[in-house]
């Protein structure tokens, strides 16, 4: 949101100041952060994480993950396979370092749609109040009386089983649950001064919510966007897991959990390692997510 | 009182409207060929059109929305383009099962959850909390579905206490499914509960009740806990989406005849009947079940009870908004 609201151009004086006042709170934020030992636990996963989506291609072949390899089918955790081989021969350990990639794009692609969505709904609504505010907000109290599985469930039989389907089912059902929050803590800031003086010197009604409205509520927007992350990214992996979202032999990590249950009486590493994988995800982003919030608002420590 | 029940009963209707549109929108939003798939690949197509036709798929969306609506106040939902049979008497055999593994992993993680919460808030920064909050932590980041993957391994294939899928060997068949859906729930129920005690325990009435020379029983059950009971009943209205679509997964891995595995494989084999009554289903469930709390929720709280009995409804309106947006 930062880089958008950069790029407009902007009187340099103010962006010097607005810019200084950013990173002092992002510096703030940071050396809270840095004490929280839990955090530096989850950041340190989540870096791991990241450096495995990244150098995914350098650390296995995506050729192992996929091919098939009737030889070395079935092979326990050891030394030539450490996360051993499935039913397929398929070599584990590539396939949950590039089952990573699609499990984090997913999870952090819908999110960020959602939240971006979210966010720009949630502030207008609440920066243009009166009839606007209160019609967006009866559509959202509907679209949020719809439980998101049913909203999901529903894309997916309509456009049909596919990763690019999921995380547009996905997005779509997270949005009014930023939207209202967003709103919540927009209403606080789009009585303020200085969204008057902005009004006052002629901004549009665009410039204001993405420049003035937003910075003021992106600590919160962030925050929940974290937590909105592992749920999404347990959520795809279930659909998947269902048979509705990523396809064999895409390496996926709910898909490979499906793929090994014709197996896994015998062969439990088809099962355990693919959870284990996607609760620590899971959990790490939580914990990250707590941090965040505790940094950023200190009061609601502990809690 | 009576009032704001009936009225929250009756705003069901409309809701159920919209609902069921968005739904029959969204499934029906690529061109459905349900006479292809019911004849089949080899069949030809003025065939598959005459299907189509007297099916009624080459009306308009809205039209055919309507004459679903008809259909359905009259308990005909279609017949599966499958099994042919009518989805209205398989909707209605399978979905006890549903429910029940919901009530049941709901009680569980409320029977649970709750007095483990309220535990870990009194004896805050303790032992137990420690572990529990910890606990509590790592089971709410587990997906439900590989804890029931795992207990069924150790469980039901290795131990062979309890058997590995269906619902045919009594309570037996149940303990798994209500465990692993559970315990998720019962997890964020330990969470919740501490943290609304923990916001209750340190407001000033609490500390008025001590002094005043209450037990300490009496001052956690009698006034921390039943202060504590609107955010609880809050968090099982948010739950019980979860609960539900939980239950959707669940059945599909210990193979329960309920509506979550009719929906997944109607969805897989584009069964537009069988899909549109499973969601419907759903969604009718889970907006009772909202309107029972919304019920509840009137009754705990006194506050909300007196806006009813005024007059002024407008400003009752834009109060509960608030509460709702916080």
């Amino acid at each position: 949101m930062s880089k958008s609201a950069n790029k407009e151009k902007k009187p340099p004086e103010l962006k010097a100041s607005g810019k200084r006042k950013k990173n002092s709170q992002m510096r703030e934020v940071w050396s809270r952060l840095k004490q929280n030992k839990k955090a530096i636990f989850a950041m340190a996963v989540l870096a791991m994480l990241l450096i495995m989506v990244i150098f995914a291609d350098i650390i296995a072949d995506y050729d192992k993950a996929v091919d098939l390899n009737v030889v070395n089918r079935l092979k326990e955790p050891g030394k030539e396979f450490i996360f051993g081989t499935d039913a397929f021969g398929r070599d584990i350990f590539a396939r949950i370092i590039h089952g990573a990639r699609i499990s984090l794009l997913m999870g952090f692609g819908a999110t960020a749609i959602s939240a971006f969505f979210g966010t720009v709904i949630g502030t207008t609504s609440a920066f243009m109040g009166g009839r606007f505010d209160n019609v967006v907000m009866r559509i959202l109290d509907t679209w949020m009386a719809i439980p998101s599985l049913l909203i999901t469930l529903a894309i997916i039989a309509g456009i049909g089983v596919g990763i690019p389907q999921m995380i547009f089912a996905l997005a779509f059902g997270g949005i009014p649950g930023f939207a209202r929050i967003l709103r919540a803590s927009a209403l606080s800031v789009v009585n303020q001064e200085f969204i008057e003086s902005a009004k006052a010197l002629g901004a549009s009604n665009t410039r204001i919510v993405f420049q003035h409205v937003i910075p003021n509520v992106i600590s919160q927007a962030l925050v929940q966007a974290t937590m909105g992350v592992s749920g999404t990214i347990l959520m795809g992996a279930t659909l998947s897991f269902l048979g509705l979202g990523a396809q064999p032999p895409t390496p996926e990590w709910g898909a490979m959990l499906s793929e090994g249950l014709s197996n896994y009486q015998f062969y439990p590493h088809l099962v355990t390692i693919p959870g284990i994988f996607l609760a620590i995800t899971a959990l790490s982003i939580n914990i990250f997510g707590d941090a965040l919030r505790d940094a950023f608002d200190p009061k609601l420590k502990g809690r | 009182m009576l009032k704001y029940v009936i009225k929250r009963i009756l705003m069901i209707i409309p809701t159920m409207f919209i609902v069921t549109f968005i739904v029959f929108w969204l499934i029906n939003i690529t061109p459905a060929d349900p006479g292809r798939i019911i004849l089949g690949a080899e069949a030809s197509q003025d065939l598959v059109d005459q299907v189509n036709h007297d099916l009624g798929y080459d009306l308009p969306l809205v039209q055919r929305y309507f004459k679903w609506v008809g259909d359905a106040l009259h308990g005909d939902l279609g017949n599966s383009y499958y099994t042919k049979r009518p989805v209205y008497d398989e909707m209605m055999a399978r979905f006890p099962y549903t429910v029940k593994l919901t009530f049941l992993s709901l009680g569980m993680a409320i029977l649970i959850g709750l007095p483990l919460g309220v535990l870990c808030a009194v004896k805050q920064y303790s032992i137990a909390d420690n572990i529990l909050s910890t606990l509590s932590m790592f089971l709410a980041a587990m997906p439900a579905f590989w804890l029931g993957l795992l207990l069924l391994l150790q469980f039901s294939l290795r131990l062979g206490w309890f058997p590995s899928s269906g619902i045919t060997l009594g309570w037996r068949s149940w303990v798994l499914p209500t465990f692993s859906l559970a315990v998720g729930y019962t997890a964020s129920y330990l969470r919740y509960t501490r943290s609304a005690m923990l916001d209750t325990i340190r407001q000033d009435y609490v500390r008025t009740v001590r002094s005043k020379g209450c037990p300490e029983s009496t001052v956690i059950w009698k006034h921390a806990f039943r202060n504590s009971m609107m955010t609880l009943v809050t968090i099982t209205g948010m739950s019980l989406a979860g609960l539900l679509g939980g239950a959707f997964v669940i059945e599909s891995v210990f193979s329960i005849p309920g509506l979550g595995l009719m929906g997944v494989t109607a969805i897989k084999r584009k069964d537009l009947p069988q899909i549109m009554a499973s969601l419907v289903m759903l969604g009718t469930f889970f907006l009772v079940m909202m309107v029972v709390i919304d019920i509840l929720y009137a009754f705990i709280d006194p506050r909300i009870k007196s806006k009813y009995e005024t007059p002024k409804k407008k400003v009752s309106e834009k109060n509960k908004d608030v509460e709702g947006s916080i």
